[in-house]
């Protein structure tokens, strides 16, 4: 028989260990893909995206003050959606027959978890780590970064999500629909990030195509793979928690009592 | 027709899947390659491409850790600490609650 303290180990410890050298194993070289580097966009470009994305962070950290008050159970989802976001976003993925890498967003995940301003701040806050101590993305493209992967990959993920779920979608069909476009919504605005800083004399529109046809091949697997991941965690989730999830998006999960087994009864 | 928008919806996402499969097969030959080669992160081969071509190059980063192993190191360490903390909070939230209940149940 296990004592009380064995269970602690078996429960915790080994967790960990499970975690630590799973990613350890999973980590062997690190690759960029959507961050824009330090230097990239002109100074008048780093502050306009500044500006806005300041906007949604800060009603965003609200949100949070607020929400964490009246939603137990909001603080575990916190966690989970913050340090998914922080991995899957410098998580180098290669792509076959196009011989790239690059990285899925999981702000459309974060958005369904936990809403798509609080979301917003979780990319944030991941951006910032990566920039700083990851030599991935920059300080001073902080705010455009924000906005294609935090603020856009959030929006566009919880929007797909919703506008799904009022046809009737599956939670599945629905979040990977959010994994899908989020994804790709969030490469299409680095396009257009870029291309507006950089087009000088030419056309903005031709060259924001010519980038989002450079990232198509690498990034449409990808939008794919994202939808998977993202459809997978959700379904789990709400065939786990679905009170918890039915406070945070009433309307798009009906409130229903708790499905797991010998719960709800 | 017992849920025609269910329908729509599934039928929607099939057809976009099938497009971008397609558009992946189309494109995969036009992938720019960058110094580093095969296998090389769309950061270099797409974003640093287009801004050498408009005259602008990427900075170091203000703490640079990409020197030898050290970025390797903190790249494992930063997925340590996040695979742990997704791990400790998927129990509380998940596991621990689901436990609780079965046991009151």
């Amino acid at each position: 028989m296990l004592n009380k303290r064995d269970h602690w180990f078996r429960a915790h410890i080994l967790l960990a260990l499970v975690f630590v050298l799973g990613l350890l194993f999973l980590y062997p070289t690190p690759a960029y893909a959507m961050h824009i580097a330090e230097g990239i966009l002109p100074a008048s470009w780093c502050a306009i995206w500044y500006a806005i994305a300041a906007i949604f962070v800060v009603i965003g950290i609200r949100l949070i003050r607020r929400r964490t008050r009246e939603i137990r159970g909001l603080m575990p989802l916190l966690g989970i959606s913050g340090a998914v976001i922080f991995l899957i976003s410098v998580f180098p993925i290669p792509v076959p027959i196009s011989g790239s890498c690059s990285h899925p967003c999981g702000t459309p995940l974060g958005a369904i978890l936990v809403g798509p301003f609080i979301s917003t701040v979780l990319g944030a806050l991941a951006l910032l780590i990566q920039a700083l101590f990851l030599a991935h993305g920059g300080i001073s493209t902080w705010g455009a970064n924000i906005v294609s992967m935090a603020v856009v990959g959030s929006f566009v993920g919880f929007g797909a999500f919703i506008l799904f779920r009022r046809f009737n979608a599956s939670i599945f069909v629905a979040a990977f629909a959010a994994g899908l476009f989020g994804d790709w919504a969030t490469y299409a605005t680095t396009s257009f990030e870029l291309a507006s800083a950089l087009h000088g004399g030419g056309s903005l529109w031709g060259m924001f195509g010519a980038i989002a046809l450079a990232f198509a091949p690498t990034q449409l697997p990808l939008g794919i793979l994202e939808g998977l991941f993202t459809g997978g965690v959700v379904t789990l989730v709400y065939q786990r928690r679905p009170e918890l999830l039915s406070q945070i998006i009433p309307r798009a999960f009906k409130p229903v009592s708790s499905v797991v087994k010998g719960g709800g009864r | 027709m017992k849920n025609p928008g269910k329908i729509i919806a599934t039928g929607i996402v099939v057809v976009v899947v099938v497009l971008a499969v397609w558009g992946w097969l189309a494109l995969s030959q036009q992938v720019p390659e960058g110094a580093e080669g095969r296998w090389g992160g769309v950061d270099v081969t797409v974003i640093e491409k287009y801004a050498v071509d408009a005259g602008r190059e990427a900075r170091e980063p203000f703490i640079n850790t990409d020197q030898g192993d050290l970025l390797l190191f903190v790249f494992a360490l930063g997925g340590a600490v996040g695979g742990f903390v997704a791990g400790y909070y998927w129990r509380r939230l998940i596991a621990e609650k689901a436990g609780r209940r079965r046991a009151a149940g």
